[in-house]
């Protein structure tokens, strides 16, 4: 099994020195992205890999592959950030057999159907009902936008 | 005329044009966009969309934005995908005044991409060796 260092939720994906910020806090040697969509697009591919902070390598999976090249994962040196840009995704893959046990939402943009959580975080009320799930399941989730923040439990913002 | 759009985190875009023109005066044919926090990147790309268009009367838009690798840029790439136009990342005022002075003489915008970028860079100067050197 992969040694994951950091699960982020962050709609903006890959973005130069936030993501640089976190790579360097968790030493991290790859970034694995998942998500159904952003997979099938070639081109958004190609893009958010030149992104991403030099010397790391960038994966782009749907949540399938993800969950098997987590599990399968044989460099006992790696050390993963996993991005997703939804709640959803990072449930599904931890449904498909991947331990993941703290999850930091670091920003989900505006959008129809979205309410303003707290900072830079909307979430829809089915949103919410997966975030609700993974605490229920004792996954640990917290809203953190740059390393140097003070994390937020999520059930604060919820109150 | 080439179209300009400055696209960047916060107000940093609506601000850059307010210095440049406190210089050069008023500039036409020119938008601004401004990513704020919370804002949505895929709203954010399709507005560059529909500003790369309209700002186009047929000589091409040119588009600007703060950092490499941020999503301004990032939306901005991803309209190449189904849109041409030209782009540089690193916006600052020297490329900016070069911009307006060139766009009314030249409207080749290779060109003048080109000599904006050469402008951005060269406008990083050390002014401590200036002096030393003068």
């Amino acid at each position: 099994m992969a040694n994951i260092v950091l699960t982020r939720i962050d709609d903006r994906l890959i973005h130069g020195q936030v993501m640089t910020a976190w790579v360097k806090q968790t030493k991290a040697t790859r970034i694995i992205i998942i998500d159904d969509v952003v997979a099938k697009d070639d081109f958004m591919k190609k893009v958010l890999t030149m992104a991403a902070p030099p010397g790391i390598s960038v994966s782009v999976y749907n949540i399938k592959e993800a969950a098997d090249d987590l599990k399968n994962f044989q460099d006992s040196n790696g050390r993963i950030v996993i991005l997703a840009k939804v709640p959803e995704s990072v449930e599904r893959v931890i449904n498909e057999g991947v331990d993941i046990n703290e999850i930091i939402v670091g920003g989900m943009g505006a959008a129809p159907g979205r309410k303003k959580l707290y900072k830079n975080v909307s979430i829809s009320e089915s949103e919410k009902e997966t975030f609700l799930r993974l605490l229920k399941n004792g996954v640990k989730v917290t809203i953190q936008i740059v390393p140097d923040e003070r994390p937020m439990p999520i059930e604060k913002a919820f109150k | 005329m080439i179209g300009i759009l400055i696209v960047t985190h916060g107000n940093f875009s609506v601000e850059l044009l307010k210095s440049a023109e406190l210089i050069v005066g008023k500039q036409e044919k020119i938008n601004t966009i401004s990513f704020n926090y919370g804002d949505n990147v895929e709203v954010l790309q399709k507005e560059i969309y529909q500003n790369i268009i309209s700002l186009d009367e047929g000589d091409g838009t040119l588009v600007l934005t703060d950092v490499f690798g941020g999503s301004p840029s990032n939306a901005t790439l991803l309209n190449m995908k189904n849109l041409e136009f030209r782009a540089l990342s690193g916006v600052n005022l020297p490329m900016l005044l070069e911009l307006f002075c060139l766009r009314d003489e030249c409207n080749d915008i290779d060109i003048v991409a080109e000599k904006v970028f050469d402008a951005g860079k060269e406008g990083i100067k050390d002014l401590n060796g200036i002096m030393a050197r003068s």
